[in-house]
């Protein structure tokens, strides 16, 4: 005890140097944590995502791009598919269950996605009060976004159009909620779910006021009409026949993608090469594709790695030559103990738990400041990407390796220092006074 | 309290010193003189067990010191010998105050009554100087400090180093008087080596090297 109070006394008596090495250490310790707790986090939260999921059924164009806009709503979708064509995929006798998916429109950014009832129990998961969506412009919000934009249910809100906030506002058609999603931590956490009708219809009512308007502006009649805002869910008017048009409209309804589970793994094999086969459309794996986006990320991260073990060996040979240049200048301290009763093994305690002291220190340190950066990030990506990781979630298995090369790394950097202290001759010491 | 027997010591490559017998009982002093290079510091190491003898034996309260293993000898000493040299180190991380307790602490793995060191600091004059630390005192102050370091756990003998070669004649007339007086107190045995002839009035027994 009073061995560990000397070690701990004469760290913070000339501290500069204590100072620095603990610098140095939990800085290797705050970025390896972060390292760690950010790639699991986001591995968990990406293959929790993923469950249930074995295709996705989307337009054309690059597939990671598909299954980051379907699965986690963070992309841009690649495009749309003809919801009657898609149709004839999802009720393919191997498919087990397609849920489709409508995106287009947000409501202060948080996307707007028209689906069907079964999208709510992808995950597992229910209600947490109200009811499902029946009819149009009905939604079930994510439990987050609730809570965030303090929507109850009986709230209206109007959806806004593309991706972001600042988007044409539907005004015509307000969305009233009528159930929140239980919590789970997935992307549905920050989702409005609403039948896909309410997407189409707030298109297509918005289309219709817009083209009365130019039409009583200009008298004139054009054939076709531009669409400004370059929907996703394109729309083709006619002005010829009302009839004639709703025809034509349920024949070129459009949705962006449909999320797909396959019966068997048989099914797996085939279902996706008779739609490459047989259509336009493109079938992605989100398995595949998370994969190569975390063989992406890996890269960098392992470059990382590198980096914080150099800062971390660097950190004990900053610890190494703090005490082996404080020896010259302590052995009238260290003649001083054994000559009051103290024994060697005592000296080298003494140099292996001020090592120690600055490695805890350095930990503590390091995980405190990871913690705290980890809190600040988890905001902006649950914003950015609906992904919320937990700044205090514990992986034992990590820390506990970090602990144990953080302690390792101590007692290596004392060894020689602490030896030295052991051998010190007391005779030689107090003669050369 | 403490006796020696023919007892030698041989560096390498230097003639063998041979050291005359010493005898002294509990409440003895003895005043070692001699000039520099005649031993005065090996005999000093000889005698608290910091150097082995080649031959020879020394007799603690009837233990034989140089018979003892090396970290029995760190125990027996931290026990039964207080040592003042020339130049006191302290532990610079720590007070005054904290200098004796951790002292009191490594001899007997005891923790020390508060008040017992602050009576010693007192009976030296240096209380006002326990919470300070020990590159703040001046020479006079650090001496006073490490004798009463060395008496603070009752040794049985005290062997003190040229206590006064950087002392004027008042303080070292001073620092005399208070060992002499801490011999007859603690009942230790006292040996003091130097070459300061000032001291030689305060001491009965003389020895030259």
């Amino acid at each position: 005890m009073t061995i560990a109070k000397l070690a701990w006394k004469t760290l913070w008596f000339k501290p500069l140097n204590t100072v620095l090495s603990i610098i140095l250490l939990s800085s290797a310790v705050t970025i390896i944590s972060l390292l760690v707790l950010l790639q699991t986090g986001f591995e968990q939260k990406y293959r929790a995502n993923l469950e249930n999921i074995d295709f996705v059924l989307g337009a054309k164009g690059s597939p990671l791009q598909l299954i980051l806009s379907s699965v986690y709503q963070i992309d841009t979708p690649t495009g749309n598919i003809n919801y009657n064509e898609a149709l004839q995929w999802m009720e393919h006798p191997h498919v087990d269950t397609a849920i489709p998916l409508a995106l287009g429109d947000n409501f202060k950014g948080y996307k707007i996605v028209g689906t069907t009832a079964e999208y709510l129990s992808l995950h597992g998961n229910g209600l947490k009060s109200g009811k499902k969506f029946e009819n149009k412009f009905e939604v079930v919000v994510g439990n987050k976004l609730a809570e965030e934009e303090g929507l109850k249910i009986g709230d209206e809100f109007y959806g806004a159009h593309g991706h972001n906030a600042s988007g044409h506002v539907h005004k015509d058609h307000p969305y009233t909620v009528v159930g929140v999603a239980t919590p789970t931590g997935k992307i549905v956490d920050h989702l409005i779910l609403c039948n896909i009708a309410s997407v189409w219809a707030a298109h297509d009512h918005d289309t219709e006021t817009s083209a009365a308007k130019t039409s009583a502006e200009n008298h004139h009649h054009e054939e076709k009409r531009e669409n400004k805002t370059g929907s996703h869910i394109d729309e083709h008017q006619d002005h010829h026949s009302k009839s004639l048009e709703e025809e034509i409209q349920k024949s070129e309804r459009e949705i962006t993608s449909v999320l797909i589970k396959l019966k068997n793994k048989m099914a797996l094999v085939t279902w996706p090469r008779l739609v490459a086969q047989n259509t336009k459309m493109q079938v992605a794996s989100p398995i595949i594709e998370v994969k190569r986006l975390f063989s992406l990320f890996g890269i960098g991260v392992s470059m990382f790695e590198y980096l914080v073990s150099g800062i971390m060996f660097l950190s004990a040979i900053s610890i190494f030559i703090a005490l082996y240049t404080r020896l010259a200048q302590r052995k009238h301290e260290f003649a001083l103990m054994r000559i009051s009763g103290g024994n060697r093994y005592q000296l080298l305690k003494l140099i292996i738990y001020e090592s120690l002291f600055i490695c805890i220190t350095g930990y503590i340190i390091g995980t405190a400041v990871c913690r705290i950066t980890l809190y600040f990030l988890s905001n902006y990506t649950s914003k950015e990407f609906h992904l919320a990781i937990n700044p205090f979630d514990i992986i034992w298995l990590q820390e506990l390796l970090l602990i144990g090369v953080t302690l390792i790394l101590g007692i290596l950097a004392a060894i020689i220092p602490a030896i030295k202290a052991y051998n010190i001759n007391i005779s030689k010491t107090l003669s050369h006074e | 309290m403490i006796q020696t027997k023919r007892i030698s010591y041989k560096y390498p490559k230097q003639e063998e010193l041979v050291f005359k017998d010493i005898s002294l009982s509990a409440s003895q002093a003895l005043l070692i003189s001699g000039e520099s290079g005649s031993g005065k510091s090996t005999l000093l190491h000889l005698l608290s067990g910091i150097l082995k003898p080649k031959s020879g034996k020394i007799l603690i309260d009837n233990t034989e010191l140089s018979r003892l293993k090396e970290y029995q000898t760190d125990r027996y000493r931290g026990k039964n010998i207080g040592i003042v040299f020339q130049k006191p180190a302290f532990i610079e991380s720590f007070s005054v105050f904290g200098n004796i307790e951790f002292h009191y602490w490594l001899a007997t793995r005891k923790k020390v009554p508060k008040q017992e060191i602050f009576n010693i600091l007192v009976q030296l004059d240096i209380a006002e100087q326990a919470n300070k630390f020990p590159r703040n005192l001046s020479t006079g102050q650090r001496q006073r400090a490490a004798i009463a370091r060395a008496i603070i756990n009752n040794p049985k003998v005290l062997l003190v180093d040229e206590p006064t070669s950087s002392l004027d004649n008042k303080n070292s007339h001073k620092v005399a008087g208070l060992l002499l007086e801490s011999v007859h107190e603690l009942e230790t045995s006292l040996i003091v080596v130097t070459h300061d002839d000032r001291l030689k009035k305060h001491f009965n027994n003389h020895m030259e090297l």
